[in-house]
């Protein structure tokens, strides 16, 4: 199991045994780029609650991160907490969630959960209860529209870009193999003559092995040292079959 | 020994492609490769946040920082891909050729040098000696792709695993078994790999984890097995090579405690306790060595897939073959003249080789070398030495560095012999 996956199940065991109710991302009315945010959806009576786990790398600044997109949620929350492994403590950086509001949550490592943090509930109920509730799902279908839209637009961009992609590679392998074939033809057209010429005349070919002398020997890994094969490799090329 | 060149003292590299692991690394490195999973995680590109940030995002990634892109999803094994199966990639499967070019660059671009004198590695790639023609070509285009964007590879050769083995050992005239995760090749060597010679089994560590998962379930853990990994785990762990399947579990029944399989999974609560069912653990050495023993009849019946059979050219060889079965048959193949020599030097390479003999059960289990002479032993051909190789895990490496410190700069690659360099400027 992932941490990640870790993290979300002894975060749902806490909340189950506290008596919270909870909820499938697919029964919240949270526009979708949001959903991929919330790990853990419960209710409370009437009290909405999100956590969203870190779960690293662990840096500040990649917690930061995270404790934004966090805070990111509070319009469709009543409370938002922060759900962390207890070990990445060390990273937290505890203003950011004070001056959002957030809670946090540690988890250790046999799947304790501990508030450390409460979370400041946010006003977002007010102004969406006062509404028309036909107002708000006009509203979120109108978005749900324009987003779909702009969905299937990038996809479209998507496929494209792939596309692209797959012919510029397409167009390159036979760029390459072009230009190998040509090197092998040009191989062939100079070496023919000596080829010729071999059936004839033996020719001698005495060149050194190598042009310089590696410097500390006994440096060499073990598996370099006195190893008869450097010299059977050496002479490839230079003897006939 | 013959004079060794300043430049690819430094600059040469191996690459060893296995189908679990990948090894690779310049000389530099001394004794050992570097060693990642052959495996890559293609993230989702269709979620917002890939959109946005298009292209930046990486479609395949490689290595240690897969774990950072995980998902608890679904369809996480969809997303995961191991390109190769037993040392072979398809044709025409684009995702996993996408795979093996991120971990060839992650892993050159890894020692990318500062020198301003370097001009690119000498690269040695090693493939399975099955590996098809079209595999070289795909390996080559994937060095020449790197080489345009990167220059880092000055020229590339590809050899078969065995011959990197063999010379990483010092050993021109010998036999070697290449025996990893997927498959066991047998190759004859005489300076040359002896090609007609070859011998490919279908059988490698994987298939002792098929026998380890089945064992697991029937002592009650069954839910465990999913897990690749695991499973792996517990074989590596519990698994033994017995002198004598039969004596090995006469005695495992007798002495129920002193054979007893049982330890705790690193990192976790999971303790695994094969209890009286101990003397199972034998079976797993031994089906790596000859799983035509009668005992894993009943484990076939059952439904336990069977090693499969290969093809090499018009011949078929199967996947049961015993191992010591499998080397007379290469040797066989070779001139007799060559064959006493050959027997006298038997090289024995790969993970699925590296079975360990817990102290004080040295009476009933073996190492893989003392098992193959045994059973060398038992059909007439003696006096052979079986040489397990100090790091079975590392040997193709170094082959392969070997080979790029050695063979000429000037010799190009040629399709007739498969050998020499192949250069891209
Ligand atoms: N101590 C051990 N005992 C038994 N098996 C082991 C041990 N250590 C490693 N192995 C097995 O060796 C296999 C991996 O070996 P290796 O790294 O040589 O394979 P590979 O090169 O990735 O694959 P291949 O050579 O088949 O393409 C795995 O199946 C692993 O479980
Ligand atoms: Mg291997």
């Amino acid at each position: 199991m992932s941490l990640h996956a870790f993290l979300i199940s002894a975060l749902k065991e806490f909340f189950k045994k506290r008596g919270y109710q909870l909820i499938l991302p697919e029964e919240l009315k949270v526009p979708s780029e949001f959903l991929n945010q919330i790990d853990v959806a419960v209710r409370d009576a009437n009290n909405l609650i999100f956590v969203k786990v870190f779960s690293g790398p662990p840096s500040r600044t990649s917690f930061t991160n995270t404790a934004m997109k966090a805070s990111s949620l509070r319009a469709y929350a009543d409370k938002i907490y922060l759900a962390a492994p207890k070990e990445l403590r060390i990273m937290i950086d505890g203003n950011v969630l004070l001056e959002n509001g957030i809670g946090l949550l540690l988890v250790d490592r046999s799947g304790k959960v501990e508030e450390a943090l409460p979370p400041r509930p946010t006003t977002r109920r007010a102004p969406i209860i006062s509404v028309n509730e036909v107002a708000t799902r006009l509203v979120s279908e109108v978005r749900d529209e324009v987003l779909s839209v702009i969905d299937e637009r990038l996809s479209e961009i998507v496929r494209m870009r792939d596309a692209i992609t797959a012919l510029q590679s397409r167009v390159s392998e036979l760029e390459r193999r072009l230009a190998r074939l040509e090197r092998e033809i040009e191989r062939v057209t100079r070496e023919a003559p000596r080829l010729v010429s071999r059936g004839i005349t033996i020719e001698e070919r005495v060149a050194p092995i190598s042009e310089e002398v590696a410097e500390g020997l006994e440096e060499l890994p073990s598996y370099l040292r006195d190893n008869p094969w450097v010299e059977i490799l050496s002479r490839r090329g230079r003897e006939e079959k | 020994m013959g004079l060794i060149d300043a430049y690819r003292r430094k600059y040469a590299f191996g690459e060893d492609y296995g189908t679990s692991d990948y090894k690779f690394g310049p000389i530099t490195l001394g004794e050992r490769p570097e060693i990642i999973e052959n495996r890559g995680y293609m993230p989702d590109t269709s979620s917002i946040m890939y959109r946005i940030v298009g292209g930046e995002v990486k479609r395949v990634v490689v290595g240690p920082e897969i774990p950072l892109y995980l998902e608890a999803r679904e369809d996480l094994t969809e997303r995961m891909i191991y390109p190769m199966r037993n040392g072979v990639v398809d044709k025409d499967d684009k995702k996993a050729w996408d795979v093996i070019y991120e971990i060839t660059k992650y892993g050159l671009t890894r020692f990318k040098p500062r020198d301003p004198n370097f001009k690119g590695f000498y690269v040695t790639a090693a493939l399975s000696v099955i590996a098809p023609k079209y595999m070289y070509e795909k390996i080559f285009d994937i060095h020449e792709r790197i080489d345009e964007e990167t220059k880092l590879v000055k020229a590339v050769t590809i050899i078969p695993q065995p011959l990197a083995v063999a010379i990483a050992h010092k050993k021109p005239t010998c036999v070697v078994l290449e025996s990893g995760h997927g498959n066991t090749q047998i190759c004859p060597i005489s300076r040359y790999p002896i090609r007609r010679a070859i011998i490919t089994l279908n059988r490698g560590g994987g298939d002792a984890n098929v026998i380890t998962a089945e064992i697991l379930k029937d002592c009650g853990y069954g839910d465990l097995v999913h897990e690749e990994k695991l499973v792996r785990m517990v074989k590596e762990r519990i698994g033994l090579v017995p002198r004598n399947l039969d004596e090995a579990i006469k005695r495992a029944r007798n002495e129920p405690e002193r054979f007893r399989a049982a330890f705790k999974i690193p990192g976790t609560k999971i303790v695994i306790d094969l209890g009286e069912n101990s003397w199972m653990r034998f079976l797993i050495g031994e089906y790596a060595f000859n799983p035509s023993h009668e005992v894993f009849e009943s484990f076939f019946k059952r439904g336990m897939p069977r090693p499969k059979d290969v093809k090499i050219g018009d011949r078929i060889i199967s996947g049961m073959m015993d191992m010591a079965d499998a080397i007379i048959e290469a040797v066989q193949r070779c001139p007799v003249e060559l064959q006493p020599y050959l027997y006298r030097d038997i090289l024995l390479s790969g993970g699925n080789f590296a079975w360990k003999v817990p102290p004080g059960m040295e009476d009933v289990a073996v190492n893989a070398a003392e098992k193959i002479r045994l059973m060398l032993e038992e059909k007439g051909i003696e006096n052979v030495n079986v040489i397990l190789t100090k790091d079975p895990q590392y040997s193709v490496w170094r082959g392969c560095i070997v080979y790029s410190v050695a063979v000429p700069d000037d010799y190009e690659w040629n399709w007739d012999r498969m050998e020499g360099w192949m250069k891209f400027r």
